[in-house]
């Protein structure tokens, strides 16, 4: 078909019906992405976490615990290096307790000062990177429960998280 | 202002301008948000205040009582993971370490045996190019435990081979052992995996409830590679679990580890004892200075 001379004058506008029809398709699936997460754990930044066929994601709001190569970190706060954790004897880390029974003390007013009852121990998150020595964890772990979270949980990666 | 009269046949077009600026805002702001890794968590029980040694026996069990304990472990020569269980131990599961990277530079993989690489020697790429001698341990992308079979202590051991799906789960025959041979792995023949009640019928370019499609693209998907320690610590578990089901505490397990016991070794053992049924996970601690 010979195509038709445009007339001089004449305004096309862009038709934009095509790309609201991508955008609302990528809009649905965003939203929905972001509803599934629930965005109670974000991964720090300077570690891997070794992946794992847990499918339990944490249901409440935790304290987040971060061990990386240098630092021992509490909701982003530097406590500790991590080199000190690993060469100490003692099972107990004074320093990360010291921070920890703050951070319990604060969590026990506030669910007083709401009148809820704090029956059970404190949630703690500890994400370490999977290269991290059991000894290292271990240490950690165990000030975690001396300083009243006495539920501990580690990050891992879902294996097929990625995939959607 | 008079009101316009709308003229019958004249198509007017919706203007759908503003509603893109929205969209256009929305979705950066969406995609921000979002987070593309999953993250899940293990949960575990808190540890034993006291220490168990190694060389002591382990606390004496009541009658009843499974008293399950995994150990990861090494000798001089490998690592094994070691399953005590009413007081007495199973032989123990002897593995070789593996290191697989990824190159960032033609993103494939390479795997190395940790004993062959260090500072001087670091891991080299199939593009002929090495990895950064000073952090390379960081790349590790995954932890290998090859199952290995050792006739005494000194017998360096051999790597025991098995069948793995395209899914990655090995298959286990009737008789609960490894399938060794592609020959048993043809349509029509009947294998598990190392899941609760996962016998299956395998075909060809059909999958149903019950039925696998073990080929892909017209050949056989499966591979026989390396036999995971962790899968076989899997099968024990599961037999475990499956015997002592009426023990006071059957759902309980205990993990202990030497101190320089990489925490994905520990995530692996924790995934195979949650899979296998011990759900109430315990960790504690060998005594130092053995």
């Amino acid at each position: 078909m010979p195509r038709q001379p445009r007339k001089y004058g004449e305004v096309e506008s862009l038709s934009l019906t095509a790309m609201m029809d991508v955008m609302t398709i990528i809009l649905v699936f965003l939203i929905k992405q972001v509803d599934a997460e629930g965005q109670l754990l974000t991964a720090a930044d300077n570690l891997t976490l070794p992946n794992s066929t847990s499918t339990k994601v944490p249901k409440e709001v935790s304290l987040g615990l971060v061990v990386d190569q240098n630092w021992v970190l509490v909701d982003g706060q530097q406590v500790v290096r991590t080199d000190s954790v690993a060469s100490q004897d003692n099972l107990l880390v004074d320093a990360l307790d010291a921070v920890l029974k703050e951070k319990r003390d604060q969590e026990k007013q506030a669910m007083l000062a709401r009148g809820e009852s704090d029956e059970g121990g404190g949630n703690v998150i500890v994400q370490l990177d999977k290269n991290t020595y059991y000894d290292i964890m271990f240490k950690v772990m165990a000030t975690c429960g001396y300083s009243g979270f006495t539920n501990v949980a580690f990050a891992v990666n879902m294996i097929g998280g990625e995939e959607f | 202002m008079a009101r316009q009269m709308k003229t019958a046949n004249k198509y007017k077009e919706m203007d759908i301008l503003p509603v893109m600026s929205l969209m256009t805002v929305l979705i950066p702001v969406l995609l921000s948000m979002s987070a593309f890794q999953k993250l899940a968590i293990v949960d575990i029980n808190l540890p034993e205040r006291s220490e168990i040694s190694r060389d002591s026996e382990p606390p004496p069990p009541d009658d009843n009582a499974l008293n399950l304990t995994v150990a990861i472990s090494k000798d001089e020569h490998q690592g094994y993971i070691e399953i005590w269980a009413r007081g007495g131990s199973l032989p123990k599961i002897f593995f070789r370490e593996m290191w697989t990277f990824r190159c960032r530079s033609d993103n494939d993989t390479i795997t190395h045996d940790p004993r062959t690489v260090n500072k001087e020697n670091p891991p080299k790429c199939q593009d002929g190019r090495t990895l950064d001698p000073d952090r390379f341990q960081f790349s590790i992308e995954t932890i290998h435990l090859w199952a290995l079979h050792k006739e005494s202590e000194e017998d360096p051991g051999r790597i025991l081979m098995s069948v793995y799906s395209k899914n990655d789960s090995a298959y286990v025959d009737g008789n609960n052992d490894f399938v060794t041979s592609l020959e048993a792995i043809r349509p029509g023949s009947t294998v598990a995996t190392l899941a609760a009640n996962s016998a299956r019928r395998l075909a060809c370019g059909q999958s149903a409830p019950g039925v696998e499609d073990v080929c892909s693209g017209g050949q056989l998907a499966a591979t026989l590679r390396p036999r995971s320690a962790y899968d076989e610590l899997a099968r024990l578990l599961m037999a475990l679990h499956s015997r002592f089901i009426d023990s006071p505490d059957a759902d309980n397990i205990t993990i202990v580890a030497d101190d320089d016991t990489a925490f994905d070794k520990l995530v692996g053992v924790m995934d195979r004892a949650r899979d296998s049924g011990f759900y109430k996970i315990q960790l504690a601690k060998l005594a130092a200075g053995e």
